[in-house]
């Protein structure tokens, strides 16, 4: 787990914004959805995604 | 739409946390397993990109809702007069009051023809967003730049009531023309509450400016409805 | 231990690439928003001025863009009481400040022909000829010709300079053609000229009564009001009295196709049915009114003896309507809650035209109607600066400023005073009126004029005539363009500066003044009409009357001489009028709020008479009681006969002002109006044997023209033919009778009887 607690945790926040924006839409929270939600988890999406390549490639299955 | 986006997010939410969870209940792991693994992929992968686009449906469709722009408190003078003051004369109230826009209200007068209309747009609305977040505006509010009265025209164009005033003639000639100067506005009044109105101050402002406004602000409201719908006949 | 290095290891690590992250995303997002705000397509105005629409006397609001010093767009203002609703023709001003057809530099004629000149030898000449006139025939030998679109320092600065310095009473001008009826009548009336209500009024208005005003087409704003207010309120009726079955006419709920001339007979018959129903305001004519025959005053049972004559049985076959059509207005007029009328040429223009203007007052009078919100009788203005220019400031031929009277030697003595000049100056006759001006050029007594922003050779009456005096006289034309129809006789022609191009006052309808700002330089070697004058008064020696030099400082003498009038505008500073969104007068103090209604509380005259029993002071008259005059119908001499069937009417159409000097120079509204044409209602077309577009010959007691037949049945009616006078080319002027009112000496131009001839 240690190796995806940094995703872990943009998940959380990206989520913590996400959800309410999609449940009571708003201009504050679409400014943070757009800016700091949708960042986060775009990183943590590319840093797992990361991860499995460097895991796929480790195992010579790349 | 709005509930399945609903009970959606809901979904995620407990998905992600019970996942969440699960996955701190193995943070010893040094390696992950497969079990985990699908649990990663699901958490961090598959739902929160999940979550990204229902908000950006959002961002992209919901939007065009009049709702979204009243959701900026600096734009309740628009929505408060557009939807609630039955005796506004502006151009906004009579057309939204009578239901003479079926959808989108706002974005439908406000947003140019075609895909570089859509997207100017949205640029307008990104550009408000920041504006509206860094509290970077004066009250009252202005339209920057010229509003296109092609916009006006790509509903009234061949309408019998647009085409069976001659004065519309040469305003048409003007608006084609590469020397376009007019605007359908100079004969037919304002689009919204004139700026002193919306001035905080003003007799008006506080009325104009409250986000909570859900009453007809007028005694008679019967009366007014009547005469609303009379405007819908206003010319032969 | 080592788990949590690990940890801290990590988090520094990614504290840096969520930093980095942060700063991207930041970064992002504010450029992108700094490229939207970059983006934005401001469209070419790069300022915005307050100002007011040159064409009509509604006055409206604008706000001017500009981009350097060309006007690129025109848009109504929404704080000024228009609320920002102007007309086509306003809103293409912009095309008209383009043209590239004005008039640059002084012209003088040698041999019969119009060549460049210098402004020095242009003055100069002019100067020696107006001194040659003075010299040899004396002040009546001169005249200056102006115009409801003179910006009222310039009215005001030809009129002091005329009367006072020159000695000479011949200060007429356009409004004599189009507002003197109402003045008279006001005048007479409530003893001030100028109207009681405003427009507010229609905000409030139950039933509108239209005579004579085709007010969708000539006032569209305005219009544009009424039909909200009707919008808001499903009581509310319009009541439209034309002949013509006008645009305006379309939208009545009660429409009297009266024939030209009569309504007198209506208006009177009206009285008469009131009168009959009990439906008179007892307690208000007791008040505030009284009665006159226009020789002595009269009971009110002698005016409803007068009024017997006026039955509707015995008036309707005349008028072309019926009994039950007067009952039923005079019914709606009376008991409605709040009636306003409006009018404009079609009662103005007409050799009964004071009386007109006498009776709709009355109407108001012995009803209630009046000094109430929504009730008023309101004279719709058809030029800019007709009310606040020409009649507020007194440049007719009778009048001197702020209502005073040339015959009266108490008012001269007080303008004397107050121009400071010796007592006796100003000369005891009244000079003459427009008409009689121009019939003195062709008789040979008025030798010299100057002729300013307006464009008699194509508006006065029985054209051909005056024509002659024009060609006889030297004369001194301020143009704006070249090719006008008046600029064809200048013996001089100077460029005159157009609209934004200099500085002034307008004042409206309703006693609202509003600036207009210079907001660029005049094209050529143009100057403002009031520099023409200035410069024109120190040449000829009167710059120890003319003593201020600009538009400021005009306006500032003007103001302070208000003071001592009913008119009081002493409050009006430059910086109000720049401020604010008009002001209308009285208005004593530079606190005061103006006055929207007159004679009531409120207006800074009225207030020291009004108690709990007295509503209303008409402080005009020195009983503070209105007069209801009995004003019997006289047939004019223009009527239809066997050699003459048809009544020839003129007037305006909505892309087209007045003589289209500057409205048909805008493609769009050019080609909208069309060519100058004859209008006929199909049945009597038929009969003619006349097709759109068939030449005809139409003659009148005063000449003969050409021009195109057009024919349309929804606007026309049977018995009258209708042309517009925008088209040089089409000067229906030719044949229309110059018969005028006795009182005004406002010309008829809406009765003439005519016969029509096709020609192959």
């Amino acid at each position: 787990m240690r190796k995806v607690f940094i995703e872990a945790m943009l998940v959380i926040i990206g989520l913590a914004i996400s959800i309410p924006y999609i449940i009571n839409p708003g201009p504050i929270l679409m400014f943070l959805f757009v800016f700091v939600a949708q960042p986060c988890i775009a990183v943590a999406v590319m840093l797992v995604l990361w991860e499995v390549y460097k895991d796929l490639t480790k195992s010579n299955l790349l | 739409m709005e509930t399945i986006l609903d009970i959606l997010a809901v979904v995620i939410l407990i998905v992600e946390v019970i996942l969440l969870y699960k996955l701190r209940q193995n943070r010893f792991q040094e390696k992950l397993t497969g079990g985990v693994r699908a649990m990663v992929l699901v958490a961090i992968i598959l739902f929160p990109v999940l979550a990204v686009m229902l908000g950006n449906y959002h961002v992209f469709v919901t939007t065009k809702e009049s709702t979204a722009c009243q959701s900026c408190h600096v734009m309740a003078p628009m929505a408060n007069d557009m939807m609630f003051d039955t005796k506004s004369q502006t151009l906004a109230a009579r057309h939204y009051q009578n239901g003479w826009i079926a959808e989108h209200e706002c974005y439908s007068c406000h947003a140019d023809y075609g895909f570089q209309g859509t997207m100017k747009a949205k640029l307008d609305g990104y550009r408000h967003l920041m504006r509206y977040v860094t509290k970077t505006y004066e009250e009252p509010i202005r339209y920057r730049g010229e509003f296109n009265s092609m916009n006006c025209y790509g509903c009234h164009e061949g309408s019998r009531t647009f085409e069976a005033v001659e004065e519309h003639q040469p305003v048409v000639e003007n608006l084609k023309s590469d020397d376009a100067s007019i605007s359908c506005l100079n004969c037919h009044g304002r689009a919204h509450p004139e700026p002193s109105r919306r001035t905080p101050g003003h007799e008006d402002y506080k009325w104009l400016s409250n986000p909570k406004n859900k009453e007809i602000s007028v005694k008679d409201a019967n009366e007014v409805k009547e005469y609303i719908s009379n405007l819908a006949v206003s010319k032969k | 231990m080592s788990n949590k290095k690990d940890d801290l290891n990590l988090s520094r690590r990614d504290f840096l690439k969520l930093t980095g992250g942060t700063v991207a995303v930041g970064g992002a997002a504010l450029s992108g928003w700094g490229l939207t705000e970059l983006i934005v397509d401001e469209g070419p105005v790069k300022s915005w001025h307050k100002s007011v629409c040159r064409y009509c006397g509604t006055g409206c609001g604008v706000m001017l863009g500009m981009n350097k010093d060309k006007l690129v767009r025109v848009r109504g203002d929404q704080e000024a009481h228009n609320k920002g609703v102007i007309c086509i023709k306003g809103s293409m001003l912009d095309k008209v400040m383009k043209s590239p057809e004005r008039l640059k530099v002084p012209k003088i004629k040698k041999n019969g022909k119009l060549v460049e000149s210098t402004w020095e030898e242009a003055m100069e000449l002019m100067t020696k000829k107006f001194k040659e006139s003075l010299e040899k025939s004396g002040p009546t030998s001169i005249g200056f010709y102006g115009s409801g679109q003179l910006l009222i320092e310039e009215s005001y600065t030809a009129n002091k300079l005329f009367k006072a310095g020159f000695k000479s009473n011949n200060v007429d001008g356009n409004p004599r053609l189009c507002m003197a009826s109402a003045a008279v009548g006001y005048t007479q009336t409530f003893g001030k000229d100028e109207p009681p209500g405003a427009y507010e009024d229609i905000d409030h208005a139950e039933t509108f009564f239209l005579i004579g005003s085709n007010a969708y087409e000539c006032h569209p704003p305005l219009w544009e009001r009424i039909m909200l207010r009707k919008k808001a309120n499903p009581n509310v009726k319009i009541i439209v009295v034309d002949p013509r079955k006008t645009k305006t006419a379309d939208h009545a709920d009660v429409y009297v196709p009266v024939l030209p001339g009569k309504d007198m007979l209506l208006l009177n018959s009206m009285c008469c049915v009131i009168a009959e129903l009990g439906l008179l305001d007892e307690e208000f004519i007791s008040k505030y009114v009284s009665f006159n025959d226009g020789k002595k005053g009269i009971s009110i049972e002698e005016y409803k003896n007068f009024l017997k004559d006026y039955r509707p049985e015995k008036v309707a076959d005349e008028l072309g309507i019926t009994p039950r059509q007067i009952r039923e207005v005079a019914y709606q007029f009376a008991s409605s809650k709040a009636t306003m009328s409006l009018w404009t040429m079609g009662i103005n223009q007409r050799v009964q035209g004071v009386f007109l203007n006498n009776t709709l007052n009355s109407l108001h009078l012995i009803t209630g109607q009046i000094c109430k919100p929504g009730a008023t009788p309101l004279s719709l203005t058809g030029q800019s600066n007709a009310c606040g220019g020409v009649r507020d400031t007194g440049s007719l031929a009778h009048l001197l400023p702020n209502g005073r009277l040339i015959a009266k030697e108490q008012h001269r003595n007080e303008m004397e005073e107050l121009w400071k000049v010796p007592k006796g100056t100003i000369a005891p006759k009244p000079g003459r009126h427009a008409l009689a001006m121009f019939d003195g050029m062709v008789t040979g007594d008025v030798e010299t004029a100057l002729i300013m922003c307006s464009n008699p050779a194509q508006s006065l009456p029985n054209n051909r005539y005056y024509r002659e005096g024009m060609e006889k006289a030297f004369l001194v034309v301020a143009e704006i363009f070249e090719d006008t129809e008046t600029a064809k006789f200048a013996d001089i022609l100077l460029p005159a500066a157009l609209y934004i191009e200099k500085e002034g006052v307008y004042g409206q309808t309703e006693r609202r003044y509003q600036i207009i700002d210079k907001l660029r330089e005049p094209v050529g070697q143009a100057r403002s009409d009031f520099d023409i004058l200035v410069d024109f008064a120190n040449r000829m020696g009167q710059g120890n009357l003319i003593t201020y030099k600009t538009p400021t400082e005009c306006w500032d003498e003007y103001r302070i001489i208000s003071k001592s009038s009913k008119y009081d505008f002493s409050g009006i500073t430059r910086e109000r009028l720049r401020k604010e969104r008009g002001i209308q007068w009285p208005c004593p103090t530079e606190d005061h709020p103006g006055t929207v209604r007159r004679y009531i509380k409120g207006d800074p005259f009225a207030d020291k008479h009004i108690d709990a029993n007295h509503k209303v002071h008409f402080y005009g008259k020195p009983d503070g009681k209105a007069v209801v005059f009995a004003r019997p119908y006289v047939p004019g001499k223009e009527d239809v006969s066997k050699e003459k069937p048809l009544f020839l009417t003129t007037g305006r159409v909505v892309s087209q002002w007045h003589t289209g000097t500057m409205t048909y120079r805008v493609p769009e509204l050019h080609r909208s109006a069309g060519p100058g044409r004859f209008v006929f209602h199909p049945s009597d077309a038929g009969p003619h044997g006349l097709k759109k577009g068939d030449r005809i010959e139409v003659e009148s007691s005063r000449g003969k023209m050409e021009g195109i037949v057009d024919i349309s049945r929804d606007h026309e009616t049977p018995g009258v033919v209708f042309a517009a006078f925008y088209d040089q080319k089409f000067l229906v002027n030719n044949v229309v009778s110059d018969d005028h009112d006795p009182i005004s000496k406002e010309p008829d131009y809406k009765v003439t009887a005519i016969s029509v001839k096709k020609l192959s």
